[in-house]
């Protein structure tokens, strides 16, 4: 079982990256960036179980960073970070290949076990 | 039920596309706050094990919820200012002051859009009569189109000229700006409006700059 490895997704810096090294201090292995752009370079050079990605981003947005990554790694699951009220982001997702969607500010606790369950065989220890 | 006239639902329309980007900007502070204030947490239960953080590290980490604070004061200041826009349908309005609200507003789409928000502004300021609400409308709806067929530049100014016989807000666009469609809902309701503020709309894309007039009465 390998050690997790996930890459964040969110075009404010600071939410990234804070979250970023909450999930390592919990043992995981974290890449951070804060485009989708950014994203699809890191997810070609490097081997992700998850991507956590932000929906409302400039340039690629979280959909298309989304169907990309399915496109082209579908082993990478992808949970999806929305900052809307209601349930519509989340689902539009869902149908192109997200495997789970959580609402902002997310509870750590939660985002890990979604992980899990997204993404389960991987060790975060 | 019955349907709501059109003319409601063209400003409703309006009202819920700035209101849903504030209060989504709005998220996105709580959710950063939630961060560092989770990450405390973590601290503090690194520090019960005997890895205490150092000073520095807790005071770098409250002076950026602070900062996250300041920042979410700002954008509920601004759509509290932006929802008391439609109080009255006629009001004294600065339009300098106006026009920098709408753009603090719009810069979320321009970036969104990769695009760039600039502002030019004369010294003085021109107070007229008017529509608050409408005027922002129309601003925002110039953006929009300004926006929509940006290309290599993506370099928008939104500009007030007081030197005219009439007070004149101009969106220009370092690339052009596709041609006035009347079918296109939101350049024929960007026409509708100026025509309700009594203005005169001037549509050069094609120029350089290209851009969007609108000479207010008086």
């Amino acid at each position: 079982m390998s050690r997790a490895r996930l890459l964040l997704v969110d075009d404010e810096p600071e939410l990234v990256f804070t979250m970023a090294e909450r999930l390592e201090l919990r043992g995981f292995e974290v890449d951070a960036v804060t485009s989708g752009e950014e994203a699809l370079k890191r997810i070609e050079e490097h081997d992700y179980h998850v991507a956590v990605v932000d929906v409302k981003m400039p340039g690629l947005d979280g959909h298309q960073v989304l169907e990309q990554i399915k496109a082209r790694f579908p082993d990478i699951s992808v949970i999806l970070l929305t900052g809307h009220g209601g349930d519509e982001e989340g689902e539009v997702g869902m149908r192109l290949g997200a495997c789970a969607y959580l609402f902002k500010p997310v509870n750590i606790a939660d985002l890990i076990e979604t992980m899990r369950e997204c993404a389960g065989g991987f060790s975060d220890e | 039920m019955s349907e709501r006239p059109a003319a409601l639902a063209k400003k409703l329309a309006f009202f819920g596309a700035i209101t849903a980007s504030l209060s989504h900007e709005l998220k996105n502070v709580l959710a950063t706050i939630n961060e560092f204030s989770g990450l405390l947490d973590d601290l503090c239960q690194a520090a019960a094990g005997g890895k205490a953080p150092s000073p520095e590290r807790l005071v770098n980490i409250s002076g950026k919820i602070s900062k996250q604070v300041k920042r979410g004061e700002t954008l509920i200041q601004r759509l509290n200012r932006f929802a008391h826009s439609v109080d009255e349908p006629r009001a004294s309005v600065e339009l300098k002051e106006l026009l920098e609200r709408i753009c603090i507003i719009c810069d979320r789409f321009a970036k969104l859009g990769q695009a760039t928000l600039e502002r030019r502004f004369p010294e003085g300021e021109r107070e007229i009569t008017s529509d608050p609400f409408t005027l922002q409308q129309v601003v925002y709806l110039g953006v929009r189109a300004a926006l929509a067929t940006a290309g290599q530049q993506r370099r928008i100014t939104v500009a007030l000229e007081l030197d005219a016989p009439r007070p004149t807000i101009a969106i220009e666009s370092a690339d052009p700006i596709g041609p006035e469609d009347p079918e296109n809902t939101e350049h024929a309701l960007l026409r509708e409006l100026a025509t309700e503020l009594g203005a005169e709309l001037q549509w050069t894309g094609s120029a350089t700059p290209a851009r969007i007039a609108l000479a207010l009465p008086g």
